[in-house]
C-alpha cells in the first residue's frame, strides 16, 4: 500500500514576511486604538493558514486577558485557558517561550484545553510570546484546523507578527496614557488633507499647539527649499509607515500593486450627520469601500471621548440605500470596540438587506452590533 | 483492509469513482460503505434519489445505520456545502468519532451547467477539508457526465477508488495549481452585446450599471439586489487588489443577469477565496464570499492577459 508524507501547513497562504510587515504598519495607524490594532493582529494572525483562527492575550498589570479575537472558536479557546488557569497561550506568556501543538487529540499537556480544541475542530495550536524591552507583555496564538507541525516559514510569520504587536500594542496603550496626544495622532491620521495630518503628528509628537506646529511645518519648508505638501507627506509617512492617503484617482502604493479608492467627494453618496441625544451618527445614501474613510472618520470620533460605560452609542441607518461589506466592517468593528470599553454600539432601523448581509457575512462571529427598530 | 488512520494520515482523504454501470457503481460504493459500518465510523451519503435507492438495495439491512443526507440541501451552492460539510465533521469529531466516511454524487444540475465552480469546490476541499478524518468518496458517472468534467475529476482527486481498490492518482494536480488554470463557464449571453459596458468604474456607476440592467431584465426584486450588491463588492476588490484598466460589462436577459468583471492582476492567491467564510474582521475575501453566496454562478477565470469574475443570478441552465 502506497504511503504519502504529511504535507506541511502551507506557511503564510496569503502574505510573504514583506507584505505582513507592511500589513501590520499600516492597521498601526488605521485601527480604533490599541483595542482595534490588536483585533487586527488577531486576524492577520488567523489568516495565516487557511481556516486559521487567531487570539491576542496580554498582561494587564500582571493579570492575562484575552484582548482581541479574530473568532468564537479562538475567543472560547482562551476563556478555556483563562478559567483552567493553563495553557499553551498562558504558558507562552510566563515563560517566555514558543509553544507548539501539533496534534490537540494526541497532546497530553493540557487535558482540558485539548479536549476543547478537537472538539472545536481545532488541531494544532502555536502560541508566540510577545516580547519588548526584554520582558513579556502577552502572547499571540494561532489555531489551525490542520493537524499537522507548523513549518518554518509560518513560525517566522508569527514571530514577525508577535514582534510587531508587541511593540505597536505597546506604543499604542503609551499614546492612550500620554492623554489628548494620542488623539491628536488619531485624528491626525485619519483626517485629511496631508498638511493637517501632519500637523497633528508634529503636535502629538512634540506636545505644542496646531500653530507652533504649522510653523516647524512651514520653517522647515523655506529652510529646505521643499514645498509644504512634500515635507508634510514625509512627515505622516515617517510616523504612519504608509504614505499618504491620495484623496482622488487610483494612485499606485510604492512597492504594492494595492490602490487607495477615491474618498468623499469622488462619489458623495454617503451623508453622515453627528447627532448628540443620542450619541450617535445618522447614515444616510451608499456607503461603500469609497466612503471607508468618511465613515471610519465618524466612528472614531465618538471613541474620541469615551462613552461612559452604559452610554449607547446610536448609528441611524434608516436612509442608509446601500452598504457593502467594507464599510459593515467598520461598524462590526466600532461595535467590538464600544463593548470592550462597556458601552454598546446600536444599529437603529437597518433594512432587511441590511440585515441578510449581516447574516450571510458574520453571523458566524460573536457579535456586539446590537440592532433596534427605529422610534 | 484499511479503516481508522489510512496509509498514515489522519486528515482528509478525497476519492474519486468514475464508473460507467449500475454494477460497477455498487461493487466500488457497498464495499466503501459496509467497510465504514463494520469500523463503526459514521457513515454518510448524499446522492440523488435513484443513487439512492440502489444503494439501499444494495446494503439491504444495514442501510438503516447509514445516515442518508437529502438530496440537494447538501449542494445547493459550493460555498454552502463546504460549510454544511465542516459544520458535519466538527459535529462528529465533537460527538468522538476518530473516523468517517462520505459518499457522494453532484446533482446533474452541478456537473451539467455550473460545473466551473464544482469543479473549484472539488480542488479546494483538498484544503478545506484537511484536518477531519474523513475518507470522501465522490461519484461521477461517465455514461452522462462531459469529458472535460471528468478531466477535472481527476485533476481534482488525490485517488482513484474502484471494486479493486483505492489507487494513488497520477492525473492529480494540487488543489492550488489547479485553481490557477483557466477557467469555462462562459454564458451564451456574453456573445451578444451588453447591456452596458463601463471601464474603470467606481462602485456607485457600477452598481447603477447593474441596477438598470436588473430593471431591463426579468428578475425579482431579490435578485437584482443580489446582482447589485455582487458587482458592487467584485469591483471594490478590482479596484483595490487587481491591476487596471477594470472593465465591467452586464448583460440582462427575461431569466437571468450576467456580469464579468475584468482586470489585469492575477487574482486572488488565496485557493479558497471566496469559498469559505472569512474570520469576522479579515479583510479580505468578504466581498467575494458575499457573492458565491448571493449569485447562482460565480467563475474566477485565469487567462494569460486577464483575470476575470463572472456573475450570474437567475437561470443557470443555458
Amino acid at each position: 500500500m502506497e504511503t504519502r508524507e504529511p504535507r506541511p501547513l502551507p506557511a503564510a497562504l496569503t502574505w510573504d514576511l514583506h507584505e505582513l510587515a507592511q500589513a501590520i504598519q499600516r492597521r498601526l495607524w488605521s485601527s480604533f486604538g490599541a483595542d482595534g490594532f490588536a483585533y487586527d493582529v488577531a486576524a492577520l494572525a488567523g489568516d495565516l493558514v487557511a481556516c486559521g483562527s487567531a487570539a491576542v492575550l496580554m498582561s494587564d498589570r500582571g493579570r492575562p486577558t484575552t484582548v482581541a479575537h479574530s473568532d468564537a472558536t479562538a475567543a472560547d479557546l482562551h476563556t478555556v485557558q483563562l478559567a483552567d488557569g493553563d495553557g499553551p497561550s498562558l504558558a507562552a506568556l510566563r515563560a517566555n517561550v514558543f509553544v507548539e501543538l501539533a496534534d490537540t487529540v494526541s497532546d497530553e499537556r493540557w487535558r482540558v484545553f485539548s479536549e476543547k480544541a478537537a472538539g472545536s475542530g481545532v488541531l494544532a495550536v502555536a502560541a508566540v510570546p510577545m516580547v519588548v524591552e526584554r520582558s513579556v507583555v502577552g502572547s499571540l496564538t494561532l489555531y489551525s484546523r490542520r493537524p499537522e507541525a507548523l513549518s518554518a516559514q509560518l513560525r517566522t510569520c508569527l514571530d514577525l507578527l508577535a514582534d510587531q504587536a508587541g511593540h505597536g500594542w505597546s506604543s499604542l496603550v503609551r499614546q492612550r496614557e500620554l492623554g489628548d496626544a494620542s488623539e491628536h495622532m488619531v485624528k491626525a491620521l485619519t483626517s485629511r488633507p496631508v498638511i493637517d495630518q501632519a500637523i497633528g503628528v508634529l503636535m502629538a509628537e512634540s506636545r505644542c499647539t496646531a500653530g507652533a506646529a504649522f510653523d516647524m511645518l512651514r520653517r522647515h519648508s523655506s529652510n529646505n527649499n521643499r514645498k509644504l505638501r512634500d515635507v508634510a507627506a514625509e512627515i505622516v509617512t515617517r510616523a504612519s509607515g504608509a504614505p499618504p492617503e491620495t484623496p482622488h484617482g487610483f494612485t499606485f502604493r510604492d512597492g504594492t500593486s494595492t490602490r487607495s479608492l477615491p474618498t468623499g467627494p469622488a462619489t458623495g453618496r454617503l451623508t453622515v450627520t453627528g447627532t448628540d441625544a443620542p450619541r450617535g451618527v445618522r447614515l444616510a445614501g451608499e456607503a461603500d469601500a469609497t466612503e471607508r474613510t468618511t465613515l471610519r472618520d465618524a466612528l472614531g470620533e465618538l471613541f474620541v471621548r469615551p462613552p461612559a460605560p452604559g452610554d449607547d452609542l446610536v448609528v441611524d441607518v434608516a436612509d442608509l440605500e446601500f452598504i457593502d461589506v467594507a464599510c459593515l466592517r467598520l461598524l462590526v468593528q466600532g461595535a467590538d470596540l464600544a463593548h470592550e470599553r462597556g458601552s454598546r454600539l446600536v444599529l437603529r432601523s437597518p433594512s432587511a438587506s441590511l440585515l441578510s448581509l449581516l447574516e450571510s457575512t458574520w453571523s458566524a462571529a460573536p457579535m456586539h452590533l446590537d440592532v433596534e427598530d427605529g422610534p | 483492509m484499511s479503516t481508522g488512520v489510512v496509509d498514515g494520515r489522519s486528515g482528509h482523504v478525497h476519492e474519486a469513482l468514475l464508473y460507467g454501470s449500475d454494477e460497477e457503481f455498487l461493487a466500488t460504493t457497498v464495499p466503501f460503505l459496509c467497510e465504514g459500518l463494520a469500523a463503526r465510523e459514521p457513515t454518510v451519503v448524499s446522492l440523488g434519489e435513484e443513487r439512492e435507492a440502489l444503494v439501499r438495495d444494495g446494503l439491504g439491512s444495514d442501510a438503516r445505520h447509514v445516515s442518508f443526507l437529502r438530496d440537494g440541501a447538501q449542494y445547493g451552492r459550493p460555498s454552502g456545502a463546504i460549510e454544511a460539510y465542516r459544520d458535519l465533521f466538527s459535529r462528529h469529531v465533537r460527538a468522538g468519532a476518530r473516523q468517517f466516511r462520505v459518499l457522494g454524487a453532484l446533482p446533474p444540475a452541478a456537473t451539467a451547467t455550473t460545473w466551473s465552480w464544482w469543479a473549484r469546490y472539488e480542488a479546494a476541499v483538498n484544503l478545506a477539508y484537511d484536518g477531519f478524518p474523513v475518507r470522501t468518496l465522490c461519484s461521477y458517472d461517465t455514461r452522462t457526465v462531459r469529458d472535460e468534467v471528468l478531466d477535472d475529476v481527476r485533476s481534482t482527486h488525490p485517488y482513484l477508488t474502484t471494486s479493486a481498490g483505492r489507487a494513488d492518482n497520477p492525473d492529480f494536480v494540487a488543489a492550488e495549481d489547479f485553481l490557477s488554470r483557466p477557467a469555462g463557464g462562459v454564458d451564451p449571453l456574453e456573445a451578444t452585446p451588453p447591456f452596458a459596458e463601463v471601464l474603470d468604474p467606481l462602485p456607485a456607476a457600477a452598481r447603477d450599471a447593474a441596477a438598470a440592467a436588473g430593471r431591463a431584465s426579468g428578475c425579482t426584486a431579490t435578485q437584482v439586489r443580489d446582482f447589485v450588491a455582487s458587482v458592487s463588492e467584485v469591483v471594490v476588490n478590482a479596484l483595490v487588489h487587481g491591476q487596471p484598466p477594470v472593465l465591467l460589462r452586464v448583460w440582462a436577459a427575461s431569466d437571468r443577469l450576467v456580469a464579468t468583471v475584468a482586470d489585469r492582476g492575477t487574482g486572488p492567491r488565496d485557493p479558497l477565496a471566496g469559498l469559505v467564510r472569512g474570520s469576522a474582521s479579515a479583510r479580505p475575501g468578504v466581498g467575494l464570499w458575499l457573492a458565491h453566496q448571493s449569485c447562482d454562478h460565480v467563475v474566477l477565470g485565469l487567462d494569460p492577459d486577464a483575470f476575470t469574475v463572472r456573475l450570474v443570478v437567475g437561470e443557470t441552465g443555458h
